[in-house]
């Protein structure tokens, strides 16, 4: 086998005179040279982590267009590091220089709007314009050559949205959701972020530095992201003024990227949001206090258990128009908790889940989808499924079969245009309802993130991401595999049955197990035509290991010769690694039909001389008859003719 | 009790027949008689003996004995059927060898040709049973079939 370390998305070569770099997030970018364009040098690879998929409607895109400020993603593939170690990369142009990282002393305001503000705002300006948005703002993630220089905002297509960016620089209702359910978001969710590097850039220090990201984002729904995050900051005016709005807690009333080119303007911009009223008495979730409704949303949100029942006995709603003093919220309330409900059995877990969702985003409209105390954004669901662990995976699989973002979305009149998603949900329910080894959740999983690594433990350390790595991996893999398993798994069956096309998969879609001979043969049917869709080459390794786990086998086939004769054939394919060679020996339905055709006429054949043996052994007695009577007949004649002698002799004489 | 016209009456019927001829030789060639009861004695002990269905041997034997008792009962009778042709007839050894050897050479043809075709025979189907046994065997492990 070829040294390949080192080797990225085939054409790729890692320099391993440069250190590898890290990005925000903890990811890694390895410098790597064209092989294809020696002399174009200024490249790095990504490298992905397996668990989060990379954004694959800027990924596979790969627009060839250079946006402003931005590092776009080049080409991508599977690579193997300098050690070995094996992964998926993302190639893209090389950062123009350091981090501009946590900041020793503060920055001038000149610097902060000619160096920061402004390039990033071009930049978002031209993902807004492409329906995209970053959603990984933050000082390590802004790049540049040198002082006084524009900074280039990092890679942000290497993770889910929002996945790797600390609670600090998210608004609340994002902060709150699961690292990877944050969702795409919108343009005002990565100005927000923007403010906040702002912030940090312009008072030299790190605001609520020493909480963690709970207890900021608990500050800042009591607080409100501006109070929370500039009190005891010391800032200019002109940042403070640009803060106010793009800290806003609603993101409809925070500055346009367009309004930030002008920052003049922005500052000037006012958008009178009423202050969020504060109740005298709090209401007592569990150990919490709240005071004002956006807490109380966020505080059931959090505790549904104990949510519940203050919204089924009236309490929330008697504090709502009591003691916070806003009857509409509190009518609000009453239509979703007094609502008949449509369950066939009202007080189940499912019943009262939604109920509790839908309390939440009546008190909130902001507020993300909250099931269980799990919140993702509608649009962050199918990362979350493939990174939340186990327990916010079960309550994020019991959102899909709720198919509970129909009725989120159905709540939140402010976000009418991802009312497209109740499609989404459905066909999420129909993959997640579906059985078998290729169905269920890794079915749902691997379909909803085209760029989600497959997971198997039968790859080991091969990483495959496209439907077309599959085989080569499984046939690299086959070397250390134990042969005697099968080389398909759960995993694997959902991952081609979500990326390869259906008449491919339709045969796999339908299998149970995988235990069975018709299965088996459903399997091997299953690698030939991924053989000869995606033209791998030869396959030895993954041919023998179909052979040697009685994937490929004759066993069943009646003509001993025959099969001998087809085994030595099968052989010869497996080691020529030709998938579809072995399934055309195993699966020929015509010598199949000969071959029964001759095992009965050899049954038929078997019961003639068994006739005629047990012919012989019950013939016995009539042999002893006939030799018997020949013997009397012999002598009875012998005498006739003496008598015929005598008579003559006498006759004579 | 056997109906009129059956096998057991014809057979009663022929008996009391073979009776009445015995009692009338004994009666009016009674040195016919002794001859023919010495000469077919193999005869009459096979009849005793065997108990075949048929008595094919006896019929054998019999046939065998009548045909070497010909000649001296031909003798006997040209001579008037007296007593002392009858002795002299009896005395003569050549007549008790020909007449009873050639009982004997039935009785033995009776045995011996019946185990001879008995071993032939055998040796015969033996050697096609193992052949067929030999194709059962490649048959069945050729296509797999349980016995």
């Amino acid at each position: 086998m070829p040294d390949d370390n080192g080797v990225v998305a085939t054409h790729y070569r890692i320099d391993p005179s440069q250190a590898p770099v890290t990005l925000a997030g903890g990811l890694r970018a390895f410098p790597v040279s064209d092989s294809r364009d020696p002399a174009h040098k200024n490249l790095i690879a990504v490298l992905t982590r397996p668990e989060l998929p990379a954004r694959p409607r800027i990924t596979l895109a790969r627009s060839g267009a250079p946006l402003p400020h931005l590092v776009l993603p080049q080409e991508y593939g599977t690579g193997r590091d300098l050690s070995g170690k094996s992964g998926w990369f993302i190639i893209c142009d090389g950062l123009p220089g350091p981090a501009i990282g946590l900041p020793r002393t503060p920055w001038r305001e000149q610097e902060i709007i000619a160096c920061v503000l402004l390039p990033a705002a071009a930049a978002l300006l031209a993902l807004q314009a492409g329906g995209l948005t970053h959603r990984a703002i933050n000082p390590d993630n802004l790049f540049r050559a040198a002082v006084q220089e524009p900074v280039t905002l990092g890679p942000f297509w290497a993770a889910p949205p929002a996945s790797l960016q600390p609670a600090l620089f998210e608004p609340p209702y994002m902060a709150r959701c699961l690292p990877a359910g944050r969702g795409d978001g919108t343009i005002a969710d990565d100005v927000y972020a923007l403010g906040v590097t702002l912030l940090i850039l312009a008072s030299g220090r790190v605001p609520l530095a020493t909480l963690d990201d709970a207890a900021i984002l608990r500050r800042k729904v009591e607080l409100g992201s501006f109070t929370a995050l500039t009190t005891d900051m010391p800032l200019p005016q002109m940042i403070t003024d640009l803060l106010r709005g793009m800290l806003a807690e609603d993101p409809d009333h925070r500055p346009s990227p367009k309004l930030l080119l002008n920052p003049e303007q922005a500052r000037a911009r006012r958008i009178a949001a009423r202050p969020p009223r504060r109740a005298q008495q709090a209401l007592k979730i569990g150990d919490h206090q709240v005071f004002s409704a956006r807490e109380l949303a966020f505080g059931l949100g959090l505790q549904p258990d104990l949510a519940y029942p203050l919204l089924k006995t009236g309490a929330a709603e008697y504090w709502l128009r009591r003691n916070l003093g806003d009857p509409q919220l509190g009518m609000a309330l009453e239509d979703v908790t007094r609502k008949p409900s449509e369950q066939a059995v009202p007080e189940d877990a499912r019943h009262r889940e939604m109920m509790v969702m839908l309390s939440v985003c009546a008190i909130d409209p902001l507020s993300p989808l909250a099931w269980r105390g799990v919140a993702v954004q509608p649009d962050g669901i199918a990362t979350a499924l493939a990174a939340a662990p186990p327990e916010a995976a079960a309550a994020l699989e019991e959102v899909v079969n709720a198919e509970a973002v129909v009725p989120y979305l159905e709540a939140r009149e402010r976000r009418p245009e991802l009312v497209a998603r109740r499609d989404d949900a459905r066909d999420f329910r129909r993959w997640l309802g579906s059985r078998g080894p290729a169905g269920g959740l890794k079915r749902l999983i691997y379909g909803v993130n085209p760029m989600l690594a497959c997971t198997s433990p039968l790859l080991a350390s091969h990483i495959v991401v496209r439907i077309t790595d599959l085989l080569p991996a499984l046939n690299e893999a086959a070397a250390a595999a134990d042969r005697s398993k099968p080389p398909i798994d759960a995993h694997i069956a959902a991952f081609i049955a979500a990326r390869a096309d259906s008449t491919v998969t339709a045969e796999l879609i339908a299998l149970k197990s995988f235990a069975g001979p018709a299965e088996r043969l459903t399997v091997l049917r299953l690698f030939a035509r991924l053989e000869a869709r995606l033209q791998p080459g030869p396959l030895p390794g993954l041919a023998g290991w179909l052979l040697q786990s009685g994937f490929a086998t004759l066993e069943d086939w009646r003509s001993h010769s025959r099969r001998g004769e087809l085994e030595e054939t099968l052989k010869a394919a497996a080691a020529a690694g030709q998938i579809g060679a072995m399934l055309h020996l195993v699966d020929d339905p015509a010598a199949r039909r000969a071959d029964e055709a001759g095992a009965e006429q050899a049954t038929a054949r078997l019961r003639v001389l068994q006739a005629a043996l047990d012919d012989i052994k019950g013939s016995e007695a009539r042999r002893t008859r006939i030799a018997q009577t020949l013997g009397q007949e012999l002598a009875t004649g012998a005498g006739l003719l003496g008598l015929l002698g005598s008579v003559i002799s006498l006759a004579l004489h | 009790m056997a109906a009129p016209g059956t096998p057991a009456r014809s057979k009663a019927s022929a008996m009391w027949l073979q009776g009445l001829a015995c009692g009338a030789l004994l009666a009016f060639a009674p040195a016919m008689a002794l001859l023919l009861g010495v000469l077919l004695a193999p005869a009459i002990a096979c009849f005793a003996a065997d108990m075949e269905q048929g008595r094919g041997a006896t019929r054998s034997v019999a046939i065998a004995c009548v045909a070497g008792a010909l000649s001296p009962a031909w003798h006997l009778w040209l001579a008037g059927n007296a007593f002392g042709v009858a002795i002299t007839l009896l005395c003569d050894p050549l007549t008790l060898v020909l007449a009873w050897g050639a009982g004997a050479c039935a009785w033995a043809l009776c045995q011996v040709v019946p185990a001879l075709l008995q071993s032939l025979w055998s040796v015969r189907e033996t050697l096609r049973t193992h052949k067929i046994e030999a194709e059962m065997k490649r048959i069945r492990e050729e296509w797999h079939l349980e016995e």
